[in-house]
């Protein structure tokens, strides 16, 4: 830490230190608001208002340090002299937090700032959320209820039916023995298949047209039945994190990249490494909501990340993902492929993420129609890149018949460039 | 013309059998069981399943089985908790290390894919084998995988811990080191420093006196040394520099396969092997069985193993006659003298740019090798002694000395390194094994429950070298580091650890070469601005470091009478009666260490294609003078014949060899491992035609081949690999033999391999070596003659010119059949194992295959002017020259034909050409009607005769069947299932990864960038692949080359493949 402070880090902290300084004399008075800006520039990397993180929460300082306010001004401003001073309290507190966050490093700030500073941290409230956040898709549990409801009304529908044949065929039989018990001549009823022909053949064009309707109806609901199978288009299968796409690449604008980063260098987006989650929630612990909270304590398991001490046990315990997009092994996908060279944004294959969905759900059919529709329609992102412009210059040179075909509508498709042909995914 | 040579495939080829006639007609054989015989079956009629019913069953079953499959499988998917900074899943990570097990030395680069090593290649950039390897090396992944690997250290077959198996030895060490009893040390040639230096400390520890260190190699090469030492007065090897010798005269070294330093001197050789530079090195081979170098060699003659020596001496004699030197006395009778003597001009013509070398372990032979050289001045040019050789130090004597000791009682403590295994490979098996029962303790550091292993008491398992750290020196100058690539798989613990522990140091290995070479190091001067982390880093980056050695003031003085005493001891030997035995070691299997590794099982050798046995190669008219079967074939068995030599008695089938001298037979070593069932590997025995081991009467798995070893010879204090007084007998059996090559029909045709010599080629014009296949056409009225490449059956595919066109350019003058391509493929397309029965069938599933053609010296011109019909030519180019024939080797894969026969006849478009001029094959579509194999002028498509990866049949030869195993598996290419067609797709899948990588960094993709396996596992550089539209790559230059041709460029289907013409300088 010490080391720090030495070198040019301290040149370029002295000269800041002066530009602020110019900058807040010019301003004149210092009020919550700055305090807030303070807080943010000077002591948030490290500090928490109302809990501990690297260093102890801040609220309450003031207090803590009753009576020492020039030593505490002092200890923001050169914490290596004042430990030097050997105050008790100063011995007491670094004898808790220095082992594992060495020494603090020193604020340029003025008294008036640090003044700005305290006062921000000690008037502030946590902040109340605005809107309650839905816990999850709701529509599919619905869902779900109604075709059990339509099954349920169909099973009693089917008793009804079979319960009022069994009275009818019992209510013919009990006519027929009256009749015979009556002395008069049994006639023959016709038998029910006899009357069903009877009926079919004095019906015939009603027939006929119906039960084609019916074999048509039946082919096609077959068949779009057929061509759903493996397509799981709208699976979202429950994770055991609930992570919060709409929050993070939503409202806190989190590019994609940002931790499916291997999108860029490989095949597989990747879902990311629990230590990419610690970037952030190493100092944000705590959720919008109670259940946000117990979501991050779930990667500060994972991590083996102990909140209180602010410090890693060293006991991992890997997060088992639901893989979602699941293609065919014999199918080849790259991300790298498609999203940096061929500059498609993710959104177009997995919606829109930020908007739409709370965990990842599979937005696109994936099927091999989806894909070969894309690259029929789909212009090839060319522009300064030198290796098509050599493939272009192979062609202007060579392959003139090509070029026309090219030249037609003036725009060159994946498809153009061999992106429909079986070896571009299959192998 | 020397391009009229006719070629055949195999004995039954040129023999014309009637089965070989009916086996080549019907391609795809069938199993014998007919439809008649199949609904003749009595059971069948039992059944009380009709046909209603079946259908019923069979669409109860269909609906099953579709609504099972609309369920979500759920699959998980686990990332890192902390990912490290240079592994990316879908990413391949590769390190530099550096592959030795005693008999092939070579600095790798390993492949990774989420952290685990797939893929071994040479490393062209650094070490002293410049990217050199060879099949073992390549197919050595796959025994990292191998599921019989022990788990944890076995005390009596025990399982143990490690804490208390250290306590144990380091008690039991001390006391027979206190009991005055010798603890001996028993590894194979060690070539590492740190090693040595354990060693040291270990002798230290337990008393320089008390511990002996006994280098054993297998195959051992101790009379180079012994000779040395008589010659010169120094036990040591020298360096060979093949790159520098416009002639080499090899007398039974197989210095392509297994002599000395091989992958260092096949990347030299290669270098003069190009026809269009200003010279061309020649090569003369004096041998017994045909060898792979034996195979290139320009001149070959073949002589008996026995004459090894007199042929030397007369060679000896001859140069010594030019160059004024004494010459030997003593009669060399019965030595091609023609031949000597025309080698001896060639060799005296270029003196001091030639080199003489010979494969004997007989000191005496070595001896007038080094005279020779000395005459030739090849000391100081072509063999340097500034520099020595390192590896090869087995002490031949020492073993059989420390065999003694051991029946003698005098061992206290035996310790045998994981790279050996004398248990299978010594000679004198039983008396070692007498005398290890004698021993106090015991300990093996083998990896396995092997021969040796499972008989001693504690079995320490080493890690395999993809775990370990290690270093070499393999040569003077010239050090080497290996690194682990994974982390252990199972239990196990590195053998320098293990002796490290036992003298009481505690150091992980890696910290220990560390200091060992802090050490080296800093004798090197300069110190202060010597920076030893730079250093370290940069030599494990590269893999190998070169540092300057001093020069050392010694210089070789030849000992006249050495050399007249070895020469006395050479003509005097009696003439040998019966037949001779030469042992040799196979391309695939070596010396046996990696035996059951299926991948080398199923690697035809170069030379005989037979795969999955060892078998006494006999010249072809020994074998009809013994009337044994000459024709081997699916239905057509090898003989078996009983081999008895000292005594011992050997049954082995006798596959007919041309090129083997008569008289003479070779067998090979590395076979009949685990003969004691060790579980040594799931490959390593023999398996039934539907699956499962086949069992002995007794009950016992059976090993593949028999284990020669035990005819090893000793000849003054040296294993001899050469024995005589043999006799064969046959024993009225029959044996199947899977060989790869009968299969194809080449017959008389002369635009498959292209040959001529090296004059000739230097003057004559094209066309005489390489003449333009022309047909005769219809035009405007007339018939002319037209080039077939101008000839187009129906449009062209747009890919001359335009985007890219992946092709490739094989030159069969450098290439040299060492089949390291085909492994390379194996591991790099996930290719299936089928095993023997299978490959009896013609189903083996390689995607690139060696042709080996021998030539016939009969042509139509030399029939014509003999006065003899076309037919009766025919019939004499049918007649083999079985003592010496010319061979040549074609690699053979898809030829990725820009008028592809197979895509024609595909009727579901399942093989289609791209715009990149690929042939495709797309698995998802194909329906097996195999009319594309059919309509195949190559015979290159394989189809998924069963499921490999799930079938009974293969679960003991496919390690796709292993969970272990299957981590070998490349996970950008599909694994294919039944009834699916496939073949080479030019490695499809690194062509795509090399275009992204080109489109990333925004560059057309660099000649070269891109390779396919083959290409890059090429130890010769005889395959170039690359972008035949770029008219800067390499592969434009040999296509466009005045060598290039197509094969079967007479059916017009304009391959991506080209072949340069085979130019030999005899």
């Amino acid at each position: 830490m010490k080391d720090i402070l030495r070198g040019p880090n301290l040149v370029l902290r002295s000269l800041w230190a002066v530009i602020v300084m110019v900058v807040l004399i010019s301003s004149g008075n210092l009020s919550a608001q700055d305090g807030e800006a303070l807080f943010r520039a000077n002591c948030s990397s490290c500090h928490k208002i109302d809990e501990n993180m690297t260093g102890p929460a801040l609220q309450g300082a003031t207090s803590r340090w009753k009576g020492k306010e020039e030593l505490l001004y002092k200890w923001v401003k050169d914490p290596a002299a004042v430990k030097e001073m050997g105050d008790p309290y100063v011995t007491k507190l670094l004898a808790e937090w220095e082992s594992k966050a060495g020494l603090m490093t020193a604020q340029a700030v003025s008294d008036e700032e640090i003044a700005a500073i305290f006062e921000y941290v000690d008037t502030w409230t946590p902040p109340v959320p605005d809107v309650p956040l839905a816990a999850g898709p709701v529509e599919v549990a619905e869902k779900g209820l109604s075709t059990t409801w339509l099954l349920i009304i169909f099973f009693i529908l089917l008793i009804l039916v079979f319960s009022l044949l069994g009275v009818r065929s019992s209510l013919s039989r009990l006519n027929a023995s009256v009749a015979e018990a009556e002395g008069g001549e049994h006639v023959e009823e016709p038998s029910f298949n006899e009357r069903a022909k009877q009926w079919v053949w004095e019906n015939k064009v009603f027939v006929s047209i119906t039960s084609i309707l019916v074999v048509v109806y039946l082919a096609v609901v077959g068949y779009g039945a057929l061509m759903e199978v493996g397509v799981y288009q709208g699976y979202t299968p429950e994770q055991p994190i609930k992570f919060n796409h709409t929050l993070h690449a939503g409202d806190n604008g989190i590019a994609c990249v940002y931790c499916h980063s291997s999108a860029l260098k490989s095949k597989h987006a990747g879902i990311p490494s629990a230590n990419i989650c610690m970037n952030c929630h190493k100092s944000v612990s705590k959720g919008r909501t109670d259940d946000g909270t117990a979501e991050i304590a779930k990667i500060y398991a994972a991590v083996g990340w102990d909140k209180e001490n602010q410090e890693y046990t060293g006991e991992e315990q890997p997060i088992k993902w639901v893989k979602v997009h699941n293609l065919p092994d014999h199918a080849y996908f790259n991300h790298q492929q498609h999203y940096v060279v061929g500059q498609i944004e993710c959104q177009e294959c997995h919606g829109e993420v930020q908007e739409d969905y709370t965990v990842a759900g599979q937005h696109a059919p994936l099927t091999m129609g989806w894909c070969i529709d894309c690259h029929n329609r789909t212009q090839v992102a060319m522009d300064g890149n030198a290796y098509y412009d050599e493939i272009h210059e192979r062609l202007v040179e060579n392959g003139k018949e090509e070029l026309k075909k090219y030249l037609e509508d003036g725009s060159i498709t994946a498809r153009e460039l061999g992106g429909w042909e079986c070896s571009k995914c299959h192998y | 013309m020397a391009n009229n040579k006719k070629y055949w495939v195999g004995l039954e080829e040129l023999h014309q059998t009637e089965a070989f006639k009916e086996a080549s007609e019907n391609e795809f054989t069938e199993s014998s069981l007919s439809v008649d015989e199949f609904l003749g079956e009595t059971e069948l009629s039992k059944t009380t399943t009709n046909r209603r019913d079946f259908l019923k069953f069979l669409g109860f079953s269909v609906t099953a089985a579709t609504v099972a499959a609309c369920e979500t499988p759920v699959i998980n998917s686990i990332p890192y908790v902390n990912k490290p900074e240079e592994i990316t899943p879908g990413v391949p990570t590769y390190y530099a290390s550096t592959y030795y097990d005693g008999m092939d030395f070579a600095s790798v680069v390993v492949k990774t894919r989420e952290g685990r090593p797939i893929f071994i290649k040479g490393n062209r950039k650094h070490g002293i084998n410049q990217g050199t390897v060879n099949a073992r090396i390549n197919a050595s992944v796959l025994g990292l995988y191998d599921g019989t690997r022990l788990n944890g250290p076995k005390v009596k077959g025990a399982s143990a811990k490690w804490a208390d198996v250290d306590a144990d030895i380091k008690k039991r060490l001390q006391a027979a080191a206190d009991g005055g009893k010798k603890i001996a040390l028993m590894t194979g040639s060690v070539i590492s420093p740190s090693t040595n230096q354990a060693i040291t400390e270990f002798k230290a520890k337990y008393g320089e006196e008390n511990v002996v260190h006994v280098s054993y190699d297998p195959v051992s090469f101790k009379g180079i040394r012994k000779a040395n030492e008589l010659s010169f007065g120094k036990a040591m090897i020298p360096d060979y520099d093949f790159s520098k010798a416009k002639v080499i005269v090899s007398v039974g070294a197989d210095f392509m396969n297994n002599w000395l330093l091989h992958t260092q001197y096949v990347a030299q050789y290669s270098k003069n092997r190009n026809p269009q530079a200003d010279w061309m090195s020649k090569h003369y081979q004096f041998e017994g069985g045909l060898s792979l170098t034996g195979s290139n060699a320009d001149v070959r003659v073949p002589i008996l193993p026995s004459q090894e020596g007199k042929a030397l001496v007369a060679l000896h004699n001859e140069v010594a006659k030019l160059a004024g030197g004494s010459s030997i006395s003593g009669s060399t009778e019965g030595v091609p003298m023609d031949m000597v003597a025309k080698a001896a001009a060639d060799l005296f013509q270029n003196r001091g740019k030639s080199l003489v070398i010979a494969g004997s372990n007989d000191a005496n032979v070595q001896v007038v090798v080094n005279a020779i050289n000395v005459l030739l001045g090849s000391y100081g040019s072509t063999i340097s002694t500034q520099v020595e050789t390192y590896v090869m130090q087995g002490e031949d004597a020492d073993v059989a000395n420390l065999v003694k000791d051991m029946n003698a009682g005098s061992v206290g403590a035996l310790i045998i390194g994981s790279d050996i295994n004398p248990a299978y490979s010594l000679p004198n098996v039983a008396e070692f094994k007498a005398g290890l029962k004698k021993v106090g303790l015991t300990v093996s550091f083998s990896s396995h429950a092997d021969e040796t292993a499972s008989l001693c008491e504690v079995i320490c398992p080493d890690n395999h070298y993809l775990e370990s750290w290690n270093d070499f020196y393999p040569k003077t100058g010239h050090y080497a580091l290996a690194q682990p690539t994974i982390n252990k798989l199972y239990d196990t613990r590195q053998m320098q650890e293990s002796v490290l522990r036992w003298t009481g140091n505690d150091m992980a290995y890696h910290d220990y070469i560390r200091q060992v070479w802090q050490g080296y190091t800093a004798s090197m001067g300069n110190q202060e601005a010597f920076l030893f982390d730079d250093f370290w880093f940069n030599a494990l980056r590269n893999g190998s470091v070169n540092i300057t050695v001093p020069a050392s003031d010694w210089t070789p003085a030849l000992d006249a009478a050495a050399v007249s005493s070895a020469g006395r001891a050479i003509t005097s030997a009696k003439a040998s009666s019966g037949i001779e035995v030469s042992l040799y070691t196979k391309v695939g299997i070596g010396t046996g260490a990696q035996s059951p590794n299926p991948w080398l099982q199923e690697l035809p050798d170069p030379i005989s294609k037979v795969t999955w046995d060892n078998y006494i190669a006999m010249n072809p008219a020994d074998v009809e003078a013994n009337g044994f079967n000459m024709h081997l074939g699916q239905e057509w068995p090898a003989s078996l014949a009983k081999l008895t030599v000292n005594g011992q008695e050997l049954t082995l089938p006798v596959v007919p060899q041309p090129g083997q001298k008569r008289g003479s037979v070779s067998v090979a070593l590395g076979y009949g491992r685990g003969a004691g069932q060790e579980n040594i590997g799931k490959a390593a025995f023999r398996t039934e035609q539907y699956g499962g081991y086949a069992k002995d009467a007794d009950g016992n798995k059976i090993p593949i081949g028999k284990n020669v070893y035990s005819l090893v010879g000793m000849n003054n204090g040296q294993f001899a690999y050469h024995i005589t007084g043999a006799s064969i007998e046959g024993t009225g059996e029959t044996f199947p033999i899977a060989s790869t090559q009968i299969q194809h029909t080449l017959m008389g045709r002369d635009s498959v391999v292209k040959e001529t010599t090296f004059d000739f080629f230097k003057s004559a014009p094209k066309e005489a070596y390489n003449a333009p296949h022309e047909l005769a056409v219809h035009e405007g009225g007339e018939t002319i003659k037209k080039n077939v490449d101008d000839i187009d059956l129906w449009a062209a595919h747009p890919v001359k010119g335009v985007g890219h066109r992946w092709g490739m350019s094989i030159d069969l003058s450098t290439c040299i059949g060492c089949s390291a391509c085909v492994t390379a493929c194996h591991s790099e397309n996930n290719v299936p194992v089928v095993g023997k029965d299978e490959v009896r069938r013609g189903r083996d599933m390689h995607w690139m295959r060696i042709d080996r053609y021998y030539s016939s010296d009969m042509d139509l011109e030399k029939g014509a002017e003999e006065g003899k019909g076309v037919i009766e030519s025919y019939r004499e180019m049918e007649v083999p020259t079985y003592d010496n024939p010319t061979t040549v080797f074609m690699p053979m894969m898809c030829q990725h034909c820009n008028h592809a026969p197979c895509e024609t006849v595909c009727p579901v478009a399942a093989t289609t050409h791209s715009n990149e001029g690929l042939n495709q094959m797309t698995y998802n579509r194909c329906i097996g009607t195999r009319y594309c194999a059919n309509n195949c002028p190559f015979k290159v498509r394989r189809f998924n005769w069963f499921n490999y990866k799930a079938y009974d049949k293969f679960a003991d030869v496919n390690p796709a069947q292993d969970a272990m195993a299957r981590m070998v598996l490349n996970p950008d290419v599909t694994v294919r299932s039944r009834g699916v067609m496939e073949k080479c797709s030019m490695c499809v899948q690194r062509i795509q990864a090399g275009k992204l990588d080109a489109k990333m960094k925004g560059q057309p993709v660099e000649d070269g960038s891109v390779e396919t396996a083959c290409a890059e596992a090429c130890p010769t550089n005889a395959i170039t692949f690359g972008d035949l539209n770029d008219t800067d790559s390499a592969v434009y230059a040999g296509e466009n080359d005045k060598r290039a041709y197509h094969a079967l460029a007479e059916v017009g289907v304009k391959p991506n493949i080209s072949y340069k013409v085979k130019v030999r300088n005899a």
